[in-house]
């Protein structure tokens, strides 16, 4: 039999210390009883916490919380959070790594051929398997997602899978391009330096 | 102590942890009538933190009222707190304290010495604030309780609401989050000396420090952090200014101990009660972990400013408030609107 710690009508934090208590003296297996179910959520976040199973039964607003480091249970819980896991990343996909655009053509020569490069370039990576993180766009490259509209797309779809745009409102502003912004969030230095600092990779083009 | 009396045995709720839930509290005010007055300048409409009557073209009043049960067992120390916190509206809305009255709920059986520095720890604050203590109102209740309603006046172009962030705004919050678990840890006897005086050197802190930093800088909006958690508080600048507001969950200053704490389940009622209001309005990034959440969410108990600045003013007022204390921090920035109101990176 289980042994019953009575914790009604004990306002928080008490039937989590209670619990506690019952863990650190090496009870593996007890139930608690509250009479709220802020008490429960608590309760819960503590048996998470110490490696327990939690099942909790309620009958006419009184609760009983049953707590038990059930080792199967434990494991189920595991593999219900390593599936879960692939799934998020089946799903998504996105690296830790950042784009910066300066300029609106990719390269130095022809400009024609320079925006066409722009605008392949980001369609491929909308197409590939690793999409970065965030895409920056400073200076002259303001100009990819406001007057380049193929490339404003592709970005747009980037920006559906999880992409970061941002833009430079400064260079936006100094071009006087705000209204023009067909895709991605205004942004400012201090922002997009924290984007660079925080990528493990900044590709520049 | 006096009396060997444990303060907060009394109460149920501690802080501002003890306040009615926004949601309940939303549903009353909105079954009432709404004054009008042109004078009124800021009210009840944009949940800010006080109110701001204008007198004439370069004087507003601005008035609030706060009070709480105890959360900390020193009665000195307390009336503290309680001060410190009531005098943060005034900041918040950017203006300077002039008179105080004190609010006291006193139980009949307890020993009046803790009457005495219950009401000696607010005096103390409000003098540090450069104001007076002009009269008060106390009953006898068996919960004690301790507030001030508060006056204060401001030039009309000072006054700092919580519903003008721009586009492009930096957040900078000045005391670090957490109090109301630590508080709530405190109460289970969980924390040691060293650490219940950090929490009450932070809770009995004035915002006046903070406020007075913002001076002469281009400042958009400015609330104070309590019992409606930093989430809870954002939300309200940004849909009162009706922008989103991305918080940067991973920059939020946080009080040593306090994830550890959520994480045990260490948390106060009225996080819950928070998250029952805010659950829809905010998205979450999947690195977030639910301590953290929780935190976000915790109610805090007299905590700092939250303020929105122009970009270009940010490292200013960095630099100014570094002298007074190591937490403030940029916390996240103001965009156009999205689909919510908060975006939880």
């Amino acid at each position: 039999m289980n042994k019953v710690i009575d914790a009604k009508g004990k306002e928080c934090p008490m039937p989590v210390i209670m619990a506690k208590k019952e863990i650190d003296d090496g009870n593996n297996s007890f139930v608690v009883e509250v009479d709220n179910d802020i008490a429960v959520q608590n309760l819960k976040k503590l048996a998470n916490n110490q490696g327990f199973a939690v099942s909790v039964e309620e009958e006419n607003s009184l609760f009983k919380v049953y707590f038990s480091k059930d080792l199967d249970k434990l494991s189920e819980v595991e593999v219900f959070n390593e599936t879960s896991d692939k799934l998020e990343e089946n799903k998504t996909e996105i690296g830790n790594w950042s784009v910066f655009i300066g300029k609106e053509i990719i390269g130095a020569g022809n400009e024609e051929l320079g925006k066409s490069l722009i605008k392949m370039y980001l369609y491929t990576i909308s197409e590939s398997d690793n999409l970065p993180k965030s895409i920056l766009f400073m200076n002259d490259g303001v100009k990819v997602p406001t007057l380049n509209h193929q490339a404003a797309e592709h970005l747009r779809d980037l920006e559906t899978k999880g992409v970061e745009i941002l833009v430079c409102g400064a260079c936006l502003n100094f071009y006087g391009l705000e209204e023009k912004l067909k895709v991605g969030k205004v942004s400012n230095m201090y922002y997009i330096t924290n984007c660079m600092k925080e990528a493990s990779k900044v590709i520049t083009l | 102590m006096p009396g060997n009396v444990k303060l907060t045995s009394l109460t149920r709720t501690s802080g501002c942890a003890a306040k009615i839930g926004p949601g309940v509290l939303h549903n009353v005010l909105n079954s009432l009538p709404k004054f009008e007055n042109p004078n009124l300048i800021v009210g009840f409409d944009t949940n800010d933190d006080a109110c701001v009557y204008k007198i004439n073209d370069n004087t507003v009043a601005i008035q609030t009222v706060d009070f709480f049960p105890p959360m900390v067992d020193d009665p000195y120390i307390f009336g503290q707190i309680a001060a410190a916190n009531a005098l943060s509206d005034i900041y918040a809305m950017g203006g300077n304290p002039a008179t105080a009255m004190n609010l006291l709920c006193f139980p009949s059986c307890l020993d009046i010495s803790i009457m005495h520095d219950i009401l000696a720890g607010g005096y103390d604050k409000v003098k540090e604030a450069g104001a007076v203590i002009a009269g008060g109102h106390t009953i006898a209740d068996p919960t004690p309780k301790y507030g001030l309603c508060v006056s204060g006046f401001a030039h009309p172009s000072d006054i700092l609401s919580n519903s003008n962030a721009k586009t492009g705004d930096m957040l900078v919050l000045t005391k670090p989050l957490g109090i109301g678990i630590m508080n709530t840890a405190a109460k289970a006897e969980l924390l040691n000396e060293s650490k219940i005086k950090e929490v009450t050197w932070i809770m009995s802190t004035l915002n006046k420090y903070a406020k007075e930093c913002t001076s002469k800088l281009d400042i958009h909006s400015c609330t104070d952090v309590t019992g409606f958690s930093l989430i809870g508080h954002s939300y309200e600048m940004a849909s009162g200014s009706n922008k989103t507001i991305e918080i940067f969950s991973q920059s939020v200053p946080i009080i040593d101990g306090a994830l550890d704490y959520a994480k045990m389940g260490i948390i106060p009622e009225g996080m819950y009660n928070n998250l029952d209001y805010l659950k829809d309005k905010f998205t979450l990034a999947s690195k977030v972990t639910q301590e953290l959440q929780d935190v976000l969410i915790d109610p805090q108990t007299s905590g700092g400013l939250l303020l929105s600045i122009p970009e270009k003013n940010v490292k200013e007022f960095l630099s100014r408030i570094e002298e007074f204390t190591p937490y403030a921090r940029v916390i996240g920035q103001v965009i156009d609107k999205g689909d919510k109101s908060i975006v939880i990176k």
